[in-house]
């Protein structure tokens, strides 16, 4: 098993966790390692070592790469000090050093007289940053946390590859608004190195200097970049790579996905692959939809007719991009209006729709699911809104005049009298005496098998209606469970839970608890999406309210529990697109991701110079998702996922998958096109090209088999 | 070194039994044994399960149990009078002798909706293998139990 030390500057300045979580799903062994300053011990597992000696360079030879993690701004002079006395150690025989966002900053004094005089990056001086920085976007001051609003496109020379991802070499500030850099590089001293021979395992062109990677200046957004701007570059066997987990401390939950903490985590995979490590396997990438069919409004020109072709549209193209890519899209599919609630938005309603064109779209794209959900690129399951107040499952400890499906033929269904509640008297089987009444029955959750008896007054009766409702009881979970796979299978699904991977995403990702989880074991789940409050809802007097959560490491019983990152645009009940000065707030990714720099180089130039500001947003907006997907995916081992109106609606209708291409192609109200689902999907695979022996296009399968070898 | 068998049905993999990983032993220190919503009557001889009959155990097979903690979620407003009685069995399972050990009693007291603990214990542990758990009030009243219970 590969094995790589992470050197920091102390044990609490970084996501150590999140990297080490992160590094394990590849099947990396990991060790930790931190030095306060130039001259302190560095502090191994082995013990301390004088942080130049020989003997540290000989403890580095037992590892795979020794991975140096910065966190500190240039305006500090602080930093992992002690690792600028290890450039120099570049035989063959010495292990490859890979440096996270250096901070080389004129204010770090112990670094004065540190750096090998043909050391060709310069270091950067605040107060000279025109000279000594290549400052991004044009050198505006973005907000600046764990998503970073940067966004310029990267190319990557070895692979002559370009793809959007957060990528920052060096930053200002450690919060709010920043200005971000990439390197800068000294010609001449580049030069020499690039014509000098050099031998060693991570060295391929057998040259000592390389410049891995640039800005690719490809939109047209007037952003230029110095010629000697490198965004990566290898010194001999060290390399010099943007920034990683750049969050800060926060306490070490390795599963669950608290602020996305490692949203550059491009970055780590591709230093593996820059150092020769490779993984025990592949990390599967998937992705959701949440109510693929849904109705919701935003620009007042897009009519009903075209809000569900360019779903129709799209879902088309994906199916293509799953065929080719081996990508598995799972979809949550609205359930719950057939017998319960009477929303328009939801799928059966959707399906036999009053007006017929838009009844007649909907079909087809209904119809595209199903098909996908056969062959496998579009597997879809039940997602109810109908129940608790649209909080799904588990989220109310009782619901008023609940109405169960209608099939005399099932379980549950009415006119079959079933329990909804626990009998009066339940017993441990492993104690019950013998005895007990013989209309007991037994009932498992999870390990414990118990039996119960007296049910009087707490069956459902014949009737649809079961007013009022238990909602937490394994009983009652029965009940809803099968009332959504009975009108899955009305609606032409062969099932509720995705085919073969036995998963579903839950609706407001409440996967209701361990009565909903032992429900779906029953009922063919092997896995759910679910926060870590698993019947949350942001009303803390409602009986119920957070009144279960996950177990750490998100398994119950053998039953998975997926944690999950909403890569929607918008937060209201649909997206107005890229930006629009119309939308409301959140009502679109400017707005709501925050894109906009201090000097309004988006929304201020919108009016002027929309061409620019537009390929701006797009870029910045681009790399975040892209950060997103690949955090929650390869960090949390997590499940991405997007709802269709608050993520499509900015398509132009005739075209809702054609690529971005600013002012030359425009939505129903005239602003520029933007689908963002597309833009992600192309990106990631040339992401996916580039780490092919790190990552895949897979399905939720695939990524609970990595989940199983990781957890246990 | 063995490699972990992967089990289909079970969507897991079963781990090769080795002295670095041993078979799994079962790491809870209680066990929910009981939930009970049955009323408390004028009736003395009733117990959790509502069982009226005296040699009937509310619970049996509990000699691994040290402890048993109850816990009542009181609903009507009557006090609640418990009686705890216990024994244990030969080989066979069956009782040494017919009635029953008195191990604890007392009155819970207190409004409607109000929670309540007992913890049913000994200097050297419980370990019996039955019990039987008694409820009365003045007049119907409604609780909810659960009892735990507790291994050492």
């Amino acid at each position: 098993m590969p094995k790589v030390l992470l050197v920091g500057e102390s044990p609490t300045h970084i996501q150590w966790g999140h990297l080490i979580q992160t590094l394990r799903n590849f099947g990396i062994e990991v060790a930790q390692a931190y030095a306060t300053s130039k001259n302190a011990d560095v502090q191994t597992p082995a013990g301390a070592f004088a942080s130049g000696s020989p003997d540290l360079r000989n403890y580095f030879r037992t590892y795979d790469a020794v991975f140096v993690v910065e966190r500190q701004p240039w305006i500090y002079q602080d930093g992992v000090r002690a690792a600028v006395r290890w450039l120099g150690w570049n035989n063959p025989e010495d292990t490859p050093i890979v440096y996270f966002g250096y901070n080389l900053s004129t204010y770090v004094n112990e670094h004065n007289g540190e750096l090998p005089s043909g050391f060709p990056l310069i270091r950067i001086n605040p107060t000279n940053l025109a000279n000594t920085a290549a400052l991004a976007d044009g050198g505006a001051a973005l907000a600046y946390n764990i998503f970073s609003r940067h966004g310029t496109p990267i190319t990557l020379l070895r692979e002559n590859a370009t793809l959007y991802t957060p990528t920052v070499c060096a930053w200002a500030t450690s919060g709010g608004n920043a200005q971000f850099a990439y390197w800068r590089y000294n010609p001449t001293l580049h030069s020499a190195l690039a014509s000098q021979t050099y031998t060693h395992r991570v060295a391929p062109n057998e040259r000592a200097g390389e410049v891995l990677a640039v800005p690719a200046n490809l939109p047209p957004d007037g952003d230029t970049y110095p010629t000697n701007t490198a965004v990566a570059y290898r010194y001999y066997n060290r390399f010099f790579l943007p920034a990683v987990s750049r969050g800060g401390y926060q306490p070490v939950q390795p599963i669950v996905p608290q602020g996305r903490p490692v949203h550059d985590v491009f970055w780590l995979i591709y230093a593996l692959k820059l150092c020769g490590i490779l993984p025990a396997w592949r990390v599967p990438l998937q992705f959701e939809t949440d109510h693929p069919l849904q109705l919701e409004t935003s620009i007042p020109s897009l009519t009903e007719y075209d809000r569900m072709r360019i779903k129709r549209d799209v879902y088309d193209w994906w199916r293509g991009f799953c065929r080719q890519t081996g990508l598995v899209v799972i979809n949550g599919v609205q359930v719950g209006s057939r017998d319960r609630s009477l929303l328009s938005s939801f799928h059966w309603r959707l399906i036999n729709y009053p007006n017929p064109d838009v009844r007649a779209v909907a079909q087809q794209t209904h119809q595209i699911l199903v098909a996908g959900h056969r062959e496998g690129t579009l597997p879809c399951g039940v997602h109810d809104h109908s129940i608790n107040d649209t909080r799904g499952w588990g989220a109310r400890s009782e619901m008023p005049n609940f109405k169960r499906h209608i099939n005399p033929n099932s379980r549950y269904g009415a006119p079959n009298d079933v329990p909804i509640r626990h009998g009066a008297c339940c017993i441990a089987k492993h104690v019950a005496p013998n005895g007990i009444p013989s209309s007991a029955i037994e009932t498992t959750i999870g390990s414990d098998t118990f039996y119960e008896w007296d049910f009087t007054g707490r069956t459902s009766g014949t009737e649809q209606t079961i007013n009022p409702m238990p909602m937490q009881n394994i009983h009652a979970a029965r009940v809803v469970i099968e009332s959504e796979i009975d009108e899955m299978l009305a609606m032409g699904f062969p099932d509720g839970h995705c085919g073969e991977h036995r998963y579903t995403n839950t609706a407001a990702n409440n996967s209701g608890g361990i009565a909903y989880w032992q429900a779906a074991k029953e009922m063919g789940f092997r896995a759910l999406r679910s926060s870590y409050c698993v019947n949350e809802h942001f009303t803390p007097s409602t009986p119920g309210a957070r009144n279960q959560t996950a177990s750490l490491n998100y398994i119950w019983e053998g039953l998975h529990l997926i944690p999950h990152s909403g890569l929607d645009i918008s937060t209201t009940s649909a997206t107005w697109g890229l930006y629009d000065p119309s939308s409301p707030s959140n009502g679109d990714a400017v707005k709501l991701f925050e894109l906009d720099s201090t000097d309004n180089d988006i929304t201020g130039q919108w009016s002027t110079n929309r061409h620019a500001a537009a390929w701006r947003a797009h870029r910045r907006a681009l790399c975040r998702l892209t950060g997103d997907w690949l955090s929650i995916n390869v960090t949390h081992l997590g499940a991405a996922y997007m709802h269709p109106v608050a993520c499509w609606y900015g398509c132009n209708p005739d075209t809702p998958v054609a690529r971005f291409d600013s002012e030359n192609i425009l939505n129903a109200n005239g602003q520029p096109h933007w689908n963002p689902t597309m833009e992600l999907m192309e990106n990631m695979r040339v992401i996916v090209r580039v780490l092919n022996d790190y990552l895949q296009f897979g399905s939720v399968s695939d990524l609970i088999a990595v989940r199983e070898r990781v957890m246990g | 070194m063995l490699k972990p068998v992967y089990d289909s049905n079970a969507g897991s993999y079963v781990q090769a039994v080795s002295p670095g990983t041993p078979l799994p032993v079962d790491p809870q220190p209680t066990k929910r044994l009981l939930v009970s919503d049955a009323n408390a009557t004028t009736d003395a001889d009733r117990d959790l399960t509502n069982s009226t009959a005296p040699e009937q155990p509310t619970l049996s097979n509990c000699a691994q149990y040290h402890t048993l903690i109850w816990t009542m979620f009181k609903t009507g407003a009557a006090d609640i009078n418990y009686t705890v009685l216990a024994r244990n069995t030969d080989f066979s399972g069956a009782p040494l002798g017919s009635g029953w050990l008195q191990i604890a009693t007392g009155t819970i007291t207190g409004a409607a909706n109000t929670w309540h603990r007992i913890v049913i214990t000994e200097p050297n542990g419980l370990y019996y293998d039955q019990y039987r758990i008694r409820i009365q009030a003045s007049t119907s009243t409604g609780q909810r139990s659960v009892i735990l219970g507790v291994k050492r």
